[in-house]
C-alpha cells in the first residue's frame, strides 16, 4: 500500500530524500502539465515545476493536513505560473514565438487543426482562464478540487470556465472549423 | 455548437497532460533535499549567532566589577580522609602565635618573687685588737698569730711540693 500524503509530507519534513523523491514523482505529472500549458514553453515549465517543489517542501509545515495535498499544490504550480508570465510581461520573447508553431504545422486532417486551433485559443486566454481550462479539461479536474488551487468559490471557477469556452469558440468560428449549423 | 455542447465538449479534451521530461524527478528531488540542507545550516547558524550576540549583549551590559569570573565555589565535594593529628596539626598553625607561646612554652616551677629572698643585712665590724690592752693582747696572741702562722705554713708546703715534683720526675 503506497503511503498518504500525510505520511509522505511527515517524511519529508525529517529531511527523508525517500519521501522527497516519492512526493515528487506523484505530482510532477500535474504540476508539469499545468506550467506548460500556462508558459507554453517546456524549459520555462520545467524550471518553474522545480521552484513550485522547492516553495512546496519550504511550505510543508503550513499545510493543513485536513485538506487534501493536490489542490494546495496546484494552486502553488498556478501562482508560480502566475509570477513567471507577469514578469516575462508583453516583450517578445522565443517563447511568444514558439507558442504559434505548433499553428504552423501542417493540418493531419480537421481533427488535427481543430485541436492546433484550440491550443493556440487556450495560449491566449486569460491567465485565470487558462488555468481553470487546463486542470478542468486537460487533467480532469473537478469544481471543488480547482476552486481550491485558485482560492475562488465553485460559482467563479464555472462562470470561468464557461467564458474560456466562449472565447474558443468564437476562435474556432472566426477561422471556420466550426460552423453555426453543427448540430449539438 | 454553443460552448456547453457535448460535441465541443468532445473537441476541447486533448490528449491529456504534456509527458514529463526524463529526469526531472532527480533534479528536482537533488534540488529540494539541496535546499533543504542549505536552509537547515542557514538557521542553525542564525540561531548561533543570535545566541552568541545576546551573551555578549549580557557581558557588556554588566558593570565591569561583576565581569571577573568567581572562583568555582560549586562542584561535588571531594573525598577526604580524617587524619586526627594532621587536624591538630593544622589547628595550631592557623592559630596566632600569642596564643600558642601560652601553650607550648614551659610553665615557671616556682614563682618569682623579690619578697621571698631579702637582701642581706649588713655586718657590723668587731673592735680591732690593737684597740685592747696589753694584757687582754696577750691572752688573744694565739688567736691572732693564726693567720700569720697559716700563710707562712702554705708557702712552706707549697715549696716542699714543687720540690718534691721536681725530684720526682
Amino acid at each position: 500500500m503506497p503511503p498518504t500524503d500525510a505520511e509522505l509530507v511527515r517524511g519529508c519534513l525529517t529531511g527523508d530524500s525517500t519521501a522527497v523523491r516519492a512526493l515528487v514523482e506523484r505530482y510532477q505529472g500535474d504540476v508539469f502539465g499545468l506550467c506548460v500549458r500556462m508558459l507554453r514553453h517546456a524549459h520555462d515549465a520545467e524550471d518553474a515545476c522545480q521552484e513550485v517543489f522547492l516553495r512546496v517542501f519550504r511550505s510543508l509545515k503550513r499545510w493543513d493536513n485536513a485538506r487534501p495535498f493536490r489542490p494546495w499544490v496546484l494552486g502553488i504550480a498556478v501562482n508560480r505560473c502566475r509570477t513567471r508570465l507577469s514578469r516575462l510581461g508583453n516583450r517578445p520573447t522565443l517563447v511568444e514565438d514558439l507558442a504559434d508553431a505548433p499553428a504552423r504545422e501542417p493540418p493531419r486532417g480537421d481533427e488535427s487543426e481543430v485541436a492546433a486551433a484550440i491550443r493556440v485559443a487556450v495560449d491566449e486566454l486569460r491567465d485565470d482562464y487558462k488555468a481553470v481550462f487546463v486542470l478542468f479539461h486537460e487533467q480532469g479536474r473537478s469544481y471543488e478540487e480547482i476552486a481550491e488551487a485558485i482560492d475562488r468559490p465553485v460559482g467563479t471557477i464555472k462562470t470561468w470556465l464557461h467564458r474560456a469556452r466562449a472565447l474558443i469558440l468564437d476562435r474556432l468560428k472566426k477561422l471556420d472549423l466550426v460552423s453555426e449549423a453543427t448540430p449539438p | 455548437m454553443t460552448p456547453d455542447s457535448p460535441e465541443f465538449e468532445r473537441a476541447l479534451t486533448g490528449p491529456g497532460p504534456a509527458p514529463v521530461p526524463i529526469g526531472l524527478a532527480d533534479r528536482i528531488s537533488a534540488a529540494a533535499v539541496w535546499d533543504y540542507k542549505v536552509r537547515r545550516f542557514t538557521r542553525r547558524a542564525a540561531w548561533a549567532g543570535a545566541s552568541f550576540a545576546a551573551v555578549i549583549a549580557v557581558w557588556f551590559a554588566l558593570p565591569p566589577a561583576e565581569r571577573t569570573p568567581r572562583p568555582d565555589t560549586g562542584g561535588p565535594p571531594m573525598a577526604m580522609v580524617i587524619d586526627p593529628f594532621r587536624e591538630a596539626d593544622t589547628a595550631l598553625a592557623s592559630l596566632s602565635r600569642s596564643a600558642t607561646d601560652r601553650v607550648t612554652s614551659s610553665a615557671p616551677v616556682l614563682p618569682v618573687s623579690a619578697s621571698i629572698f631579702p637582701s642581706p643585712e649588713p655586718v657590723t665590724a668587731g673592735p680591732s685588737v690593737s684597740g685592747f690592752p696589753e694584757t687582754a693582747r696577750a691572752a688573744f696572741e694565739p688567736v691572732t698569730a693564726t693567720a700569720s702562722r697559716a700563710v707562712g705554713r702554705f708557702f712552706q708546703d707549697l715549696g716542699s711540693a714543687t720540690g718534691a715534683t721536681r725530684g720526682g720526675s
